[in-house]
């Protein structure tokens, strides 16, 4: 009669060892799934806190299609004027605009070019000086792209052409 | 051989005179035995849970055999002591109960029956009467009779024993030892002697009646079960509940909730947009050498400059395809310049021109095919030019 009762404890007790240690599992095997979704948005995170210290640099470096409402509008972003350069600006049109890919991923700029007669893009200032720092500055601007340069000597003042010349902008 | 047969006789000698029997206060004041059988008046049977006062409780004990024991009202049979025998017993004297030998007795039996036991003490017999059919205990009786010694005894215990035969259609009947054995006198009875007590286990009994033993090994055991599986749930549930609130932490950042949760894309994204931004331009250094071959042109008098082009020949993708089909290399820059004509062919003053342009401008430099040609009072040359990184 003990023996039945230490019997029946024993297997009570089996199936609350099996039942604890099977449910144990269950729940530990959650958390560490959790815990790598946990470990997945940290690794996220610190990638995104990392990469979000160039978003601002980026917003800033180039212009948003959303504040260009034209043409003329994209043509006096680039302000040929502040160089001391002159651009027959009228005679400008619009080549070509893409999205810039990178590794296939779109990163959210639009390559936008255009130029006058040719397609190129002619400026002139009133010495080679003035000129060459001109061409400078604009070359050092982030959201312009230049396919390429030239001089140009002659009758007048100094000119310069610039082949693809191209401006990026945010499209979102 | 000798040897062996006297110990064997000595000990079931042993044996018969070590079941000491207790009935009466009297005998437990007297007792002087470590094991001691309680039976008798001192005990108390039942087959409802009832509580006599004076008496002391023992736990159940399940009166069926076999799966029987789970069913809902499975019979148990109750056994309370007279607390007056706990009372005169030495503490440390080990009991059994009878009514546990007959009960197993009983059990064991194939076929209706009826077990009659009890002790007589004091010129009275107590009988104790306990039913089975279909190996459960179905009916427990008490019987006073007086003492084994009188022909009233042998009549009581033959008129009880022809009213059970009718009662429970012939059962087998058994006569249990202490009791003197009678099943030549009184047809239909058989006699068990005390080996049926041989089973019985000595406990001690503590004061309120229960067996220490007998139920804190099983529940021991089920707590130790309980206890297990209650901390493994709780470990189990802490570990996930952690990590549910650490999840709702991380997740509750403004950062995720912003870029509606995590998304590898948008990191590629940025991470593309820093590379473009950080990648270094073509057009600066395009500029700056553009610079510097204009000035080193400039330091050579005369010379007059109708058109600088670099690159010569314009990457018109994006991409860098190479773009030299033929051996021949193609120049970084094209340079064309204007010159007054000096008196001398032109092959001699170009080799003077470009040796002087080269020295400052760090070019490489030579001549177009057919990279010259006079235009009234000018010579205008076509070079090609090669920057050395």
């Amino acid at each position: 009669m003990i023996n039945s009762k230490v019997f029946i404890a024993a297997i009570f007790s089996a199936i609350l060892f099996m039942a604890g240690s099977a449910g144990y599992k269950i729940l530990a095997d959650k958390a560490i799934i959790q815990h790598d979704v946990i470990d997945a948005i940290s690794r996220w995170k610190q990638s995104y806190t990392v990469l979000a210290n160039n978003t601002e640099s980026w917003q800033k470096t180039y212009p948003s299609w959303k504040n260009i409402p034209d043409f003329y509008t994209l043509i006096g972003t680039i302000k040929f004027d502040e160089y001391h350069m002159t651009a027959d600006t009228d005679s400008f049109v619009i080549n070509s605009v893409d999205p810039v890919l990178l590794k296939d991923i779109d990163i959210g700029l639009s390559r936008v070019c255009f130029g006058g007669a040719n397609g190129d893009v002619l400026v002139s200032a009133p010495k080679f000086t003035i000129l060459l720092q001109g061409i400078q500055q604009i070359s050092a601007r982030q959201d312009i792209s230049i396919g390429s340069i030239s001089i140009l000597g002659g009758k007048g003042f100094p000119q310069a052409k610039f082949g693809q010349f191209c401006m990026y902008l945010r499209s979102r | 051989m000798f040897k062996f047969t006297k110990r064997k006789i000595q000990k079931t000698q042993r044996g018969l005179s070590t079941l000491n029997y207790i009935s009466s206060i009297y005998e437990a004041q007297q007792n002087t035995s470590r094991k001691v059988i309680l039976s008798g008046f001192t005990i108390f049977n039942s087959m409802k849970n009832e509580i006599i006062p004076g008496f002391i409780a023992l736990p159940a004990r399940n009166a069926t055999t076999g799966f029987n024991v789970f069913k809902k009202n499975a019979p148990k049979v109750f056994f309370s002591v007279d607390s007056d025998i706990f009372n005169a017993l030495n503490k440390n004297v080990r009991c059994a109960v009878a009514g546990d030998a007959y009960l197993a007795f009983g059990l064991k039996q194939n076929v209706p029956t009826i077990i009659i036991g009890g002790r007589e003490i004091s010129g009275e017999t107590n009988i104790e009467v306990l039913v089975f059919n279909e190996g459960s205990l179905i009916e427990v009786a008490e019987h006073n009779l007086p003492s084994q010694d009188t022909s009233q005894y042998i009549d009581s215990l033959n008129n009880l024993v022809e009213k059970l035969s009718a009662q429970h259609d012939n059962p087998k009947i058994i006569l249990v030892a202490p009791l003197v054995d009678l099943s030549a006198k009184i047809k239909g009875i058989q006699y068990a002697d005390e080996h049926i007590f041989n089973s019985l286990t000595y406990r001690k009994i503590d004061v309120k009646g229960k067996r220490i033993t007998s139920l804190a090994i099983p529940a021991g055991i089920v707590l130790a079960g309980t206890i297990f599986y209650i901390t493994a749930i709780l470990m189990g549930w802490n570990l996930y509940t952690k990590a549910i609130n650490e999840y709702k932490e991380a997740v509750k950042d403004q950062l995720v909730i912003k870029q509606n949760g995590i998304d590898t894309q948008v990191l590629d994204v940025m991470d593309q947009q820093r590379i473009f931004m950080q990648a270094p331009k073509r057009q600066v250094k395009l500029s700056e050498q553009l610079k510097q071959i204009v000035i080193g042109i400039g330091k050579v008098s005369g010379v007059f400059i109708l058109e600088i082009k670099m690159p010569a020949v314009i990457d018109t993708a994006k991409e860098n395809i190479e773009l030299n089909n033929s051996k021949e290399p193609i120049p970084d820059v094209l340079i064309s310049l204007s010159v007054p004509k000096e008196d001398r062919s032109a092959m001699e003053q170009a080799k003077e021109l470009i040796n002087l342009i080269s020295q400052n401008t760090g070019l490489s430099i030579h001549l177009a095919r057919q990279g010259w040609h006079d235009e009234g009072l000018k010579r205008l040359f076509n070079i090609e030019g090669f920057i050395h990184d």
